[in-house]
């Protein structure tokens, strides 16, 4: 029986180098995101099982670090004017407080957001120089 | 169906269907009724197959944007360095021109066709329209008019509906010349299958589709719903390009050259097609350079200095500088291209496909930028699909400098 193998080499082409690699992309990267989605359900399911367990475990990791981690909800930027203000934090013991401005984007992007993160300390330790 | 499931059903088609409407273009429109007029319904599959790709590449921009959170150019810079960065984005800005230029005669042919005013004339005050309206910064409401006005484009897609409706059996052979490749000797039409590929490419439209996904700082669980509005796009663009095709192999002359011939591929639509189809043309020509502008300013700001969101590129001085360089240079190329090739208004399709040949000849440079940052993502990615895209923009590269050759006469 006779094949064009020209015909058959165009339709291979066509069909692998169009629709199929577009709609198989799709299905992959939808595949991928269901599972993540599972995936942050459980754990989300976890930490409500064990919540109060591991916050309390947290804060004696803290601080055996000598340090505590508490986070600030910023509900006006001008309650932080004191910071800036020597009169009053002159003389005075007041914790340093460390406030990341992080955007959207950052913030989505767990790789950007450790980074972010890590180098507070590497930062906080130039300051430290410059004094 | 409840309310709101159809409102979000909508609300993903909305953006994909309307971009792809407005980004019926005069190159598009041009080339791929030169195509439908001169091999009939030959050639269709390779409208699709460009246009797949083409899609396949936005996914890939998405998926990398979502991924790296900066834009490609930004990447870019970072792994192969200025200097190729530097090369590689001057023959982005190029294409851009040459479609912002063919764009500009477009809107001058059909002035004097409609108008009698003289093509020099309208070039330069088309030209000088366009950058009022860029320079006005804030004209998302002029937008807006524009794109409803470049719907009227679909009058395509009516035609051929029409006709189709008139003759059921056309539908067995398009279905059949898509599905099907047909029998033509491609090495002899590689020129013009240079020129669907360019006609399809817009590689401004990458650039978008990345600098989009960062301004809306879309997550990776978004990524599945902004693909189903490229699907969506790419459907109505296909169907668009090969509705052009079609009425244009139905009604156009077989030796259409000039953009009256265009024009006279809608005469199912009387004495309306003159009027719909210029309208359609002035509105998708404004928006297109208007996007090129944006394009030009948003790759030359980060390249510069650093990834920005667009409507924060727009308030910048590169915007009005891109403004006024895309604007002068498209002219000036437009007026040549013109005199180069001794031509009034009968020899627009010739000057179409010259234009198209040269985006085709640069539409792999957003390709290999994406597809390079797509080989560098560790996760959530598909070797079966680095595979291809690689294929693809090997392909794309190969195709073109064989283009080169044969046009060079070596």
């Amino acid at each position: 029986m006779f094949i064009d193998v020209g015909l058959v080499l165009k339709v291979f082409i066509y069909i692998v180098g169009g629709f199929i690699p577009f709609l198989y992309n799709y299905y992959f990267v939808k595949k991928r995101v269901d599972k993540e989605s599972t995936e942050k359900i459980t754990k989300e399911s976890d930490k409500t099982l064990s919540g109060h367990d591991k916050l309390r475990s947290n804060k004696v990791t803290g601080e055996e670090e000598k340090r505590t981690i508490e986070p600030i909800t910023l509900s006006n930027t001008l309650s932080l004017h004191y910071l800036g203000d020597e009169r009053i934090t002159r003389n005075t013991a007041t914790p340093l407080y460390v406030l990341l401005v992080i955007d959207q984007n950052t913030m989505n992007n767990p790789e950007a957001l450790n980074k972010v993160i890590s180098d507070v300390p590497k930062i906080m330790g130039s300051f430290e120089n410059k004094k | 169906m409840h309310v709101s499931k159809i409102r979000k059903f909508f609300g993903i088609l909305g953006p994909g269907l309307i971009s792809a409407v407005s980004g019926l273009e005069i190159t598009n429109i041009g080339a791929f009724s030169y195509i439908g007029a001169t091999y009939g319904y030959k050639l269709l599959w390779i409208i699709v197959f460009a246009s797949s790709i083409m899609a396949l590449l936005q996914q890939l921009a998405v998926h990398v944007s979502v991924y790296t959170r900066e834009g490609i150019v930004s990447e870019i810079k970072r792994i192969v360095g200025k200097k190729i960065t530097l090369a590689l984005l001057i023959l982005l800005i190029l294409a851009n021109i040459v479609t912002a230029e063919i764009n500009l005669i477009g809107v001058a042919f059909t002035l004097q066709l409609i108008l009698k005013i003289p093509w020099p004339l309208g070039l330069v005050s088309t030209s000088l329209i366009v950058l009022a309206i860029s320079l006005q910064k804030e004209y998302k409401y002029l937008e807006r008019v524009l794109t409803i006005m470049s719907l009227v484009l679909s009058a395509y897609i009516f035609v051929m509906i029409l006709y189709i409706i008139e003759n059921p059996g056309e539908i067995v052979k398009i279905a059949l010349s898509i599905t099907i490749p047909p029998k033509t000797p491609l090495k002899e039409l590689f020129i013009d299958i240079l020129a669907i590929f360019g006609a399809a490419a817009a590689p401004y439209a990458l650039i978008f589709q990345s600098s989009s996904v960062i301004m809306k700082g879309m997550k990776f669980e978004d990524v599945p719903e902004e693909f189903l509005d490229i699907f969506t796009g790419l459907i109505f663009a296909t169907f668009a390009s090969i509705s052009i095709a079609v009425v244009a192999a139905t009604y156009a002359p077989p030796n259409t050259s000039s953009i009256y011939e265009v024009i006279l591929a809608l005469r199912a639509l009387g004495p309306y097609a003159i009027i719909l189809f210029s309208v359609g043309v002035f509105a998708s020509s404004v928006l297109a350079i208007e996007a090129i502008i944006l394009c030009n300013a948003y790759i030359t700001y980060e390249y510069k200095y650093l990834t920005l969101s667009l409507r924060d590129v727009v308030k910048s001085k590169v915007y009005g500088f891109s403004a006024f360089l895309t604007i002068i240079f498209s002219s000036v190329t437009a007026l040549f291209h013109v005199l180069l090739r001794e031509c009034n208004e009968y020899g627009f399709i010739d000057m179409v496909k010259d234009s198209s040949i040269l985006i085709s000849f640069t539409s792999w440079v957003p390709a290999l930028m994406i597809v390079i940052l797509y080989w560098r993502m560790s996760e959530t990615t598909s070797s079966f699909v680095k595979i291809v895209s690689t294929l693809i923009v090997g392909g794309l590269i190969a195709v073109n400098v064989a283009g080169i050759v044969a046009l060079a006469g070596l």
